[in-house]
């Protein structure tokens, strides 16, 4: 789940706030909770800001700052390259699934990925709650490679 | 009668209302109506687009005398060969050759087409020397080519390969994988004795070549599909004409299956197999779903998640997934408990005016209350 997926559902969770009631309670500038929410590319690089937020939602602040690797551009580059070459990959899921397979194919909002061993139903993952990914001949998460074990 | 003429008096035009159309002056184009001027193929094409007619309507009919001009002109009134484009059986033309006399009477003719610009301004009147000086040219050397006009400078011969030319050559050489030896000996020559054209051309065709067998790597970002196209929109229509069995599986661990009746893009609706009731799922609340074994639509958990390797203790703490249920009968049944029960905020789906569901009850404190005479 990128920072920009967190911040929604966070917002969903707290009963559809909008960014000025946000910025209102937290003090972050609106502009920069919506920046943050709609910029494909890596945002949140205000640490001071994260805190706040973090503060404001009642959550940590690595819950965030972790997030923050998890751009959606470089999930992107990631589903891009293992379509192309059709490596079978493991995606892990916020509920700490995980998902196995091939990209069959992606779009903004979800992941198709099948099974290695038959192509007829592919499983298609939200993009916004997968919180990791990974090759499957590299044991190694893209993102928090620790978390591994 | 001059065709033009005709036509434009048989659709009811005045000059200038053909010339406004044609955006060519009305002083030419009255010109080419008295047979002063030749009409030139660029003018005949926009003329013959402005009256509606094909072309070759333009041509006076075969046979017709072409009226003599009355002013010196630089080239004399010879309108099937200015704009014939089937040359037309030579009825004018004398059946005897040439004689040496009419040659060095009349200019030669020019070819076919006149390449010559078309004439929109200036006078109408050439130096009158230059056809005299044109004729005599013809008597002496006989060679025709006397449709240029004098005054157009030649072209100077192509110069030899260009250094950027030389060096985009190589790099898709490089590109291609194959020596400058071997393209040069497809082209025929060495590379540095192409002229600029002939590289021009090549270049053309040898990038074609490279795009065809070795596709640059470059990938832009804002051409990947996810950017373009919406392919679940297209998987869940196809799965939706399919009426296939689908599962759910929401955030917190819940499952639904069903079949997809409705989606947009943040919403599924599927009609719950165990209830029959339509439900309204949010995909933000989505986590997957994938589609069920056909004929495999029991409720309640589906164990056939074969690329599920590892599934973890469900967290406790984690709220219950927002879904609204409505029933067959349009009646609109919260199920769900909130999302956070500590907050006091509602959901956000609990109705279409969802956005100030947690509007508090009492009326905001204002300033107010010493007028008020509290």
């Amino acid at each position: 789940m990128s920072l920009s997926d967190y911040i929604k559902y966070l917002r969903a969770v707290k009963g559809g706030l909008t960014p000025w009631e946000i910025a209102e309670g937290s003090g972050v500038p609106a502009r920069d909770i919506h920046l943050i929410e709609v910029k494909h590319r890596r945002m949140g690089d205000n640490d001071e800001a994260l805190q706040k937020l973090a503060a404001f939602f009642g959550v940590s602040v690595e819950d965030l700052t972790n997030r923050r690797e998890a751009y959606r551009k470089r999930l992107t580059e990631f589903l891009h390259e293992s379509r192309e070459s059709k490596t079978p990959v493991v995606l892990r899921l916020e509920s700490d699934e995980q998902v196995n397979g091939t990209i069959q194919w992606y779009s903004r909002e979800a992941v198709a990925i099948a099974p290695q061993s038959e192509d007829n139903s592919p499983c298609i993952v939200q993009r916004g709650w997968i919180s990791d990914w990974r090759r499957a001949e590299n044991p190694n998460w893209e993102i928090k490679p620790e978390v591994s074990s | 009668m001059n065709m033009l003429r005709s036509i434009r008096e048989k659709k009811g035009l005045t000059v200038s209302q053909l010339a406004a159309r044609a955006s060519i002056p009305a002083r030419v184009l009255s010109e080419y109506e008295d047979g002063l001027q030749p009409i030139p193929l660029p003018h005949a094409k926009l003329i013959a687009k402005a009256l509606w007619v094909p072309i070759e309507d333009l041509m006076p009919p075969a046979g017709s005398v072409p009226p003599l001009p009355q002013q010196t002109s630089s080239v004399p009134y010879q309108p099937q060969q200015m704009i014939a484009v089937v040359p037309p059986p030579a009825v004018q033309a004398p059946p005897a050759a040439p004689s040496a006399v009419s040659a060095q009477a009349m200019p030669q003719p020019p070819s076919a087409i006149s390449y010559e610009r078309p004439r929109t301004y200036g006078p109408t009147e050439k130096d009158p020397k230059e056809h005299e000086r044109r004729s005599a040219d013809n008597g002496r050397g006989g060679e025709g080519r006397t449709t240029r006009p004098s005054s157009r400078p030649v072209p100077p011969p192509p110069g030899p390969i260009s250094e950027g030319q030389m060096e985009e050559l190589l790099r898709l050489t490089t590109r291609l994988e194959i020596d400058q030896e071997q393209l040069e000996k497809r082209i025929g020559k060495s590379l540095s004795m192409l002229t600029k054209p002939e590289a021009k051309e090549w270049i053309k065709r040898v990038r074609a070549m490279a795009d065809e067998v070795a596709p640059t790597r470059k990938v832009h970002f804002g051409q990947w599909p996810e950017g373009r196209e919406d392919r679940e929109a297209a998987y869940l229509r196809e799965q939706q004409d399919a009426n296939a069995p689908f599962v759910f599986t929401l955030f917190n661990g819940e499952r639904f299956n069903g079949v997809i009746t409705d989606f947009t893009p943040y919403t599924i609706t599927i009609n719950h197999a165990a209830t029959g009731e339509e439900v309204v799922l949010r995909k933000l609340a989505i986590v997957y779903y994938r589609r069920t074994a056909n004929g495999d639509t029991q409720a309640g958990i589906v164990s056939d998640t074969d690329n599920i390797v590892e599934a973890a203790p469900k967290k406790a703490a984690r709220p219950r997934a927002s879904t609204t249920k409505t029933a067959n009968s349009d009646k609109t049944t919260e199920v769900a408990a909130p999302l956070a029960e500590e907050h006091s905020h509602q959901p956000v789906d609990t109705g279409l005016d969802s956005d100030r569901v947690g509007e508090p009850v009492t009326p905001e404190k204002d300033n107010m209350d010493e007028d008020r005479g509290v």
